[in-house]
């Protein structure tokens, strides 16, 4: 039977870094957020619609439903409107989102580009398909799902979305599409003979155009002796058959759900204040060299989710009635107030003779607003010379980010030793 | 207009027709045996149509469909045909593969 997989492909950029990762995060339980399940939401209205072959704007409106399985634990996702009696259903809702226009804006955008490359290849489309992993990882029955897959005699093509806002990620030599493609081609061999690979992220929030990456099939096997390798490191490390071995970095790091315990990262977190601490010692406060900020910068994406990560471990323990010395819940700030019954509010304002110009609010909507309102008309067109923006603030960016670098002229050292 | 005088012009009209259609009917008599003898050709023509060979790619997409279906209903319908790669089975299988794919995708 087809399980999903504890090496998967959504990790893979961890575990095969970071073998000893596995075994660290073996019974931490998987937290959800608002995030991912809008995500999930954003899957089910863009694979319902490559299969029926509707544009997304036709579920203007319409709410997604997630739920769970009571006594599987098995995910589902359906429209309200197909939901089975209540009363008879085995699943309960996790939680439901309606289809607005930024969804389906962006949901479209994927299909529009699934759709292309299927029209451009001629290929057969095939959508949210199960992968087998087993023969890479080693797992037993493991499989992954792909959001999109384009066959055509001689070309796998494999395309996921990716409906977050916060981390572009490419695809170009990327892990996850990479065992989606062996998967795929594993699957499909029989039907076709690949000499390409492509990989393809749709990621609408972030940018509209897609990041694709193509390979041979050599590639592809060269790839798939390294998650062998990788996979086989990890599982005898989870099972006890290999001493455990760590290499925390910021890839790796990132959605590691052991990072509040592990010792490996605390270490180099440790390594990497203690440093600092020791320069401020013996040299006084002194901006280092630019090689080293460099070095530094580097390393602080990685100490900012540790500290996060131990934040939320703490917070997790004293609410689960367990106990962390020198720690305590207390009652947080309170929320802004509130009427508790507008209307009745309302009228004890008019009964006090206040005056109208005073109880009320007026404000023009926004750009954002105006544009929801009259997007597609003319009349928005008009609007234009009406709306500005400023510029944005210059800010750091890692070298490989996409925007082209500000020239700044440098200027005199006014930061020497303080 | 009397009745004698319209029964003899209801008859000569009568004539006139039937020698319009025996004009005709020659014309059609005529050409029946050679639109006749073309039909059979085009109907010959249908069939080598339908018999013509189906191309790869009409078999590829629906087997792949069955592929992501059942994968080992695939590789169990390659068996029976001998083969263990689609582009393995010979053209003038292709419709046979067809069919038995269509009855396994609707079945």
């Amino acid at each position: 039977m087809a399980k999903h997989a504890v090496l998967s492909p959504s990790s893979a950029k961890r575990w095969m870094s970071c073998p000893g990762s596995v075994a660290l995060s073996e019974g931490l339980q998987d937290t959800s957020s608002t995030f991912a399940e809008e995500g999930t939401a954003a899957h089910f209205l863009a694979s319902y619609c490559l299969v029926s072959g509707e544009n997304a704007a036709a579920h203007l409106g319409r709410c997604i439903l997630l739920l769970v399985h009571g006594l599987t634990g098995e995910h589902t996702e359906l429209f309200e409107c197909d939901t089975p009696d209540a009363d008879e259903s085995p699943y309960r809702t996790l939680s439901r989102f309606a289809v607005d226009g930024d969804m389906a804006d962006n949901v479209q955008v994927y299909l529009d580009y699934v759709r292309d490359v299927q029209r451009a290849t001629d290929g057969e489309l095939l959508v949210e398909v199960s992968v087998p992993l087993d023969h890479i990882t080693g797992e037993e029955g493991a499989c992954g799902t792909s959001d999109a897959v384009i066959v055509t005699s001689d070309e796998l093509i494999v395309i996921d979305l990716k409906f977050g806002r916060g981390v572009e990620v490419d695809a170009t030599q990327n892990p996850q599409l990479l065992m989606y493609a062996s998967g795929a081609r594993k699957l499909f061999d029989i039907g076709a003979n690949f000499t390409t690979v492509r990989v393809a992220i749709s990621q609408p929030r972030i940018t509209h155009a897609p990041s694709e990456w193509s390979c041979s099939s050599e590639d592809l096997d060269a790839f798939e002796s390294e998650v062998l390798q990788a996979s086989a490191k990890a599982s005898a490390m989870a099972c006890g058959a290999a001493p455990l071995a760590f290499e925390p970095s910021t890839e790796a790091c990132r959605w590691c759900k052991a990072k509040a315990k592990c010792k490996a990262l605390e270490d180099f977190v440790a390594e990497g204040i203690a440093a600092d601490f020791d320069e401020v010692l013996t040299q006084g406060v002194a901006l280092p060299a630019a090689a080293d900020l460099s070095q530094k910068m580097m390393c602080l994406d990685l100490i900012e989710d540790w500290c996060k990560a131990v934040r939320g471990a703490v917070e997790s323990e004293l609410l689960h009635g367990r106990p962390v010395e020198g720690y305590k819940l207390v009652q947080g700030r309170q929320g802004a107030r509130a009427w508790t019954a507008e209307e009745e509010a309302e009228a004890a304002l008019k009964g006090l003779k206040v005056k109208a110009a005073l109880m009320y609010k007026r404000k023009l909507i926004s750009p954002t607003d105006a544009e929801k309102l009259l997007k597609g008309d003319v009349k928005w067109d008009k609007l234009q010379k009406y709306i500005t923006r400023a510029e944005g603030r210059p800010s750091v960016a890692p070298a490989s980010d996409k925007r082209p670098a500000l020239v700044i002229e440098p200027t005199a050292d006014d930061f020497d030793v303080v | 207009m009397s009745l004698e005088q319209a029964v003899k012009e209801n008859t000569e009209a009568i004539r006139e027709l039937i020698a319009a259609l025996k004009t005709q009917g020659a014309t059609c008599a005529a050409s029946v045996p050679v639109v006749a003898q073309p039909a059979q050709p085009k109907e010959a023509a249908a069939e080598t149509k339908v018999e013509e060979p189906l191309k790869y790619e009409a078999i590829q997409k629906p087997f792949l469909k069955l592929v992501n279906k059942d994968r080992p209903a695939a590789v169990a319908l390659l068996a029976h045909l001998g083969v263990k790669k689609l582009d393995g089975v010979k053209t003038e299988q292709y419709a046979e593969v067809l069919s038995l794919i269509e009855e396994q995708l609707n079945g």
